[in-house]
């Protein structure tokens, strides 16, 4: 493998396929779409096969399991990735509202970031128009900004949540929050090196419309909304303008990103050969 | 043998009757009112239902088994009128025991305290009442009085007209999950300032 630091940007929120990557106008990833996609590896048909909340999510992602413990469980049942990274003596951050411990069991400051709501537009300039495409608080540009101002370590988490304003019930919050996620991780792919590995993904998705009670406001089923993802990869390890078909599981992200820091990680999911270059 | 051919035949006729029966019948209406204050319907919404020639007049679209709106004099949930526990509890009481789709009573405590009518309480209502009455015809009316008005009625306007027809449209989406509203038909009107509408259908 070749690069020497791997950076995920996870939009945890909860993001529709259907209002990504499979909407054929591409109206709220246009920098995703037009700019990164070209650029990197699109796996198209993820799928979280397990219980579609945050938690749950967040822990199948982290420990390549999937896991069945309560929502609310603080921390995940087995080791993760980051924990795995972390015994071999590799750097790692981890930043985000809230969850930390589902990724990496010691949450020490030094290495698991909290940020918090803010109306500050950084890491956008107060003047630049992607400052003003979510105008209420915001936790993913403090959690991007947060990163930005540190040294990249080995392996990054970033947990991006803004999405979930969707439970607000308003279209227009929700589908700005899609648009500022994918500016960030635009001006993301920009700041970082040319040794540096991206991943994009989401963990779970939002109800088809009429699902779930009530549509995209929710989540937590097993219908296409709420369990469909993709994965895109950029950088030294992934082939520019590929789009795969084929089929792969959230827990099948831990042991690939793994491979791509030559970790050993025994877990249920598989490494997605396909995916790597 | 004979005795069961005419039992048979009994049988046959019954079933027809009933088919036709159900041929025949009205079929379902469900019309959600909407605002039109951003100078025409939002450009995502023309995606989805199928937009019709506009409305002149909105009173053939107005009658309904049930009515869902902030405040409304015909049969159905007029949220706004909603005051005191009172008064709660003769409005909504039926809705929140045991609730479905809407917020349990603390919550409804809660709005009542703060005076915070928002259309998303209509939307729950409205899956509410869809669900557990399936009335042949449904008026759901996401239009906020004018400004001062709400304001006096705790009622929200914040929300744009998008957000309102995005909640319209998860109604219409909900109505495919119940046969009684399989060929139901489905309008949303965003209405002007004038009394004249857009109509989306479908």
């Amino acid at each position: 493998m070749k690069a020497k630091r791997v950076v995920v940007v996870v939009w945890a929120g909860g993001v529709r396929a259907q209002d990504t990557i499979l909407d054929p106008r591409h109206r709220y990833v246009p920098r995703l779409w037009n700019a990164l996609v070209p650029r990197g590896t699109l796996l198209t048909h993820l799928y979280n096969d397990g219980w579609t909340n945050h938690g749950p999510s967040l822990k199948a992602l982290a420990t390549g399991r999937w896991e069945t413990s309560g929502y609310d469980e603080p921390q995940a049942t087995g080791g993760t990735l980051v924990d795995a990274a972390r015994e071999c003596g590799r750097s790692t951050l981890v930043v985000g509202k809230g969850r930390l411990k589902l990724l990496v069991s010691d949450d020490d400051p030094a290495h698991a970031l909290r940020a918090s709501l803010s109306r500050d537009p950084a890491p956008f300039a107060p003047e630049e128009p992607a400052a003003a495409i979510y105008r209420l608080k915001s936790y993913d540009r403090a959690i991007t900004a947060t990163f930005l101002a540190r040294d990249a370590p080995d392996l990054s988490f970033l947990l991006f949540d803004d999405t979930d304003m969707a439970h607000q019930g308003r279209w227009s919050w929700y589908t700005g929050a899609i648009r500022q996620a994918d500016a960030l991780s635009y001006l993301l792919w920009r700041r970082l090196g040319p040794d540096t590995d991206l991943i994009v993904l989401p963990v779970h998705g939002r109800a088809d419309h009429g699902e779930t009670r009530w549509g995209f406001i929710g989540h937590g089923r097993d219908d296409e909304g709420c369990s469909r993802l993709w994965m895109l990869g950029l950088g030294p390890d992934f082939v520019e303008g590929r789009v795969l078909e084929r089929r792969g599981q959230l827990i099948d992200v831990a042991p690939t990103i793994a491979r791509l820091l030559r970790l050993d990680f025994p877990c249920r999911g598989r490494v997605l050969e396909e995916f790597l270059s | 043998m004979s005795e069961a051919a005419v039992l048979t035949a009994g049988l046959y006729v019954i079933g027809y009757l009933v088919a036709q029966a159900w041929r025949q019948r009205q079929p379902g209406r469900v019309v959600v009112l909407c605002p039109q204050r951003e100078g025409g319907v939002p450009a995502e919404l023309l995606e989805r239902p199928t937009p019709r020639p506009a409305v002149e007049r909105l009173e053939p679209f107005l009658p309904a088994e049930f009515t869902v709106a902030y405040r409304s004099d015909v049969p159905g949930i007029s949220l706004a009128t909603v005051t005191d526990e009172a008064s709660l509890e003769a409005t909504l009481g039926p809705w929140i025991r045991d609730p479905i789709f809407v917020p349990g009573r603390d919550h409804w405590r809660t709005v009542l305290a703060q005076r915070d009518w928002t259309p998303g309480l209509l939307f729950d209502l409205a899956l509410e009442v869809l669900h557990r009455v399936r009335p042949r015809s449904l008026l759901v009316d996401l239009r906020p009085p004018p400004r001062e008005r709400a304001r006096e009625l705790g009622i929200s306007t914040s929300e744009s007209d998008l957000d309102l027809g995005m909640y319209a449209y998860e109604i219409r989406c909900r109505l495919r999950r119940y046969s009684r509203y399989r060929d139901t038909s489905f309008d949303l009107l965003f209405c002007d300032s004038e009394g004249r509408a857009s109509r989306l259908s479908g």
